[in-house]
């Protein structure tokens, strides 16, 4: 079982025992450790990082004519390596 | 968000792989003068209108040569049959320029993977404000919370998504996150604000800005010593906020633990997790939904790695962390 799965079945019963399911989630000592490991992405989501992206397009056309390579360029509003 | 989930796809990154992947910020490469900005506006001009820009923004996936020569390229949100599409075709169009020119293109040194922010820091771009001086990067990672019985709520299309984004912290700031003569500290009035101004909101669906000074009605962070560890300082951060303007608001709470080493003031782990009720609309595709619980949780990049430490208490996972088994599994 992932983290990601665990923690959310931990919440969930937490939930479901406290007055709390439909209200605002309880954040304490005893489970925010839970919370952080629901929230944070799982290695199955941080696959994207793998294709080591360049973070800046200037210093990558060098390195690509060094290595004789086409560049993929992903371009959006915000940085993609960053909040978007 | 849609893009990272295409590049996480194993067909995509297989066709990936043969290209120098690059990540930039496009209103920035399209309006300042710099070197990546010459070099996508002779891209841009070389396409010579294979690609329907939109009037107030070049958003997209693109594909040159290294002398910035089209190959392809797809304006805007793109899915994976879109992306296959699109590499399949400007490798074909590469291999074929190989051929004719007899190049001898090199094999692709590789980025540490469990750091997306090296020897460089936090670019400006990417919202950096320290660069390479930076004494502390956090990794920010957002998503929806159980709720009503349902671990992964709201639309199909979005369930499940997750977000993330990084915060730099210069040396004067990371050192303003240590209590001070040893007591209970607030973290300063300006530091807690970046936190509301940089992290502190609803970006699950994608980018949307952060919190206004009017906006802030209540934030408070403090942070405390909570013993020690293997010779390194415990702190307790805990906290609570209200935010609100006219279309969306969150409020809630802050808790969390850093270890840091006493003589240099370094933090060697970090976890906050902020969790409240989020309302209103955001910028990106969450309209007015109803009130629903949001997390937000900050950590710094890599700290689970060589982790053994037991995982949270109560789950009976044994002794190795969530991380250390998948990692173990991804070995070949």
């Amino acid at each position: 079982m992932t983290r990601f799965a665990a923690a959310g079945l931990f919440l969930l019963a937490a939930a479901r025992t406290g007055s709390a399911q439909d209200g605002p989630p309880v954040l304490d000592e005893k489970n925010f450790k839970s919370w952080v490991d629901f929230i944070r992405a799982t290695p199955d989501e941080l696959k994207w990082e793998r294709l080591g992206w360049r973070p800046e397009l200037g210093a990558a056309a060098v390195e690509a004519k060094a290595l004789q390579r086409p560049i993929l360029l992903w371009a959006m509003n915000g940085h993609p390596c960053g909040l978007t | 968000m849609l893009g990272r989930r295409v590049w996480a796809d194993d067909e995509v990154q297989a066709l990936a792989k043969n290209f120098l992947c690059v990540a930039d910020e496009v209103w920035t490469l399209d309006h300042i003068d710099s070197p990546g900005g010459r070099f996508f506006k002779e891209y841009v001009g070389n396409a010579a209108g294979s690609i329907p820009f939109g009037s107030s923004t070049k958003q997209g996936v693109y594909v040159m040569t290294p002398d910035g020569e089209y190959l392809g390229g797809h304006f805007a949100r793109h899915g994976k049959a879109e992306t296959i599409a699109l590499l399949k075709e400007a490798l074909q169009k590469w291999n074929e320029m190989v051929a004719k020119k007899a190049l001898k293109p090199k094999p692709i040194p590789p980025r540490q993977v469990t750091r997306t922010w090296g020897q460089e820091g936090l670019v400006a771009t990417a919202g950096g404000d320290a660069g390479r001086k930076s004494a502390l990067l956090l990794e920010v990672f957002v998503r929806d919370l159980p709720y009503k019985g349902e671990r992964q709520p709201g639309p199909a299309q979005y369930r499940g998504w997750v977000n993330q984004t990084w915060m730099d912290f210069t040396s004067e700031e990371a050192l303003a996150l240590l209590p001070k003569n040893g007591a209970k500290t607030p973290i300063p009035d300006a530091l807690v604000r970046k936190f509301a101004r940089e992290a502190l909101f609803d970006f699950v669906r994608g980018q949307s800005g952060g919190w206004a000074d009017a906006a802030i009605r209540k934030l408070a962070l403090t942070v405390e010593p909570a013993g020690g560890k293997d010779g390194a300082a415990v702190l307790r951060y805990q906290g609570e906020f209200e935010f609100g303007d006219a279309s969306r608001g969150y409020d809630g709470k802050l808790y969390g633990t850093a270890v840091v080493d006493p003589r240099t003031g370094r933090f060697k782990m970090f976890e906050l997790a902020a969790a409240g009720m989020r309302r209103g609309r955001t910028e990106n595709f969450r309209g007015n939904d109803p009130p629903s619980p949001l997390g937000i949780a900050f950590v710094i990049e890599g700290q689970y790695e060589k982790s053994s430490a037991a995982p949270t208490p109560g789950l009976g996972l044994g002794t190795k962390s969530e991380d250390k088994k998948a990692e173990e599994k991804e070995k070949p």
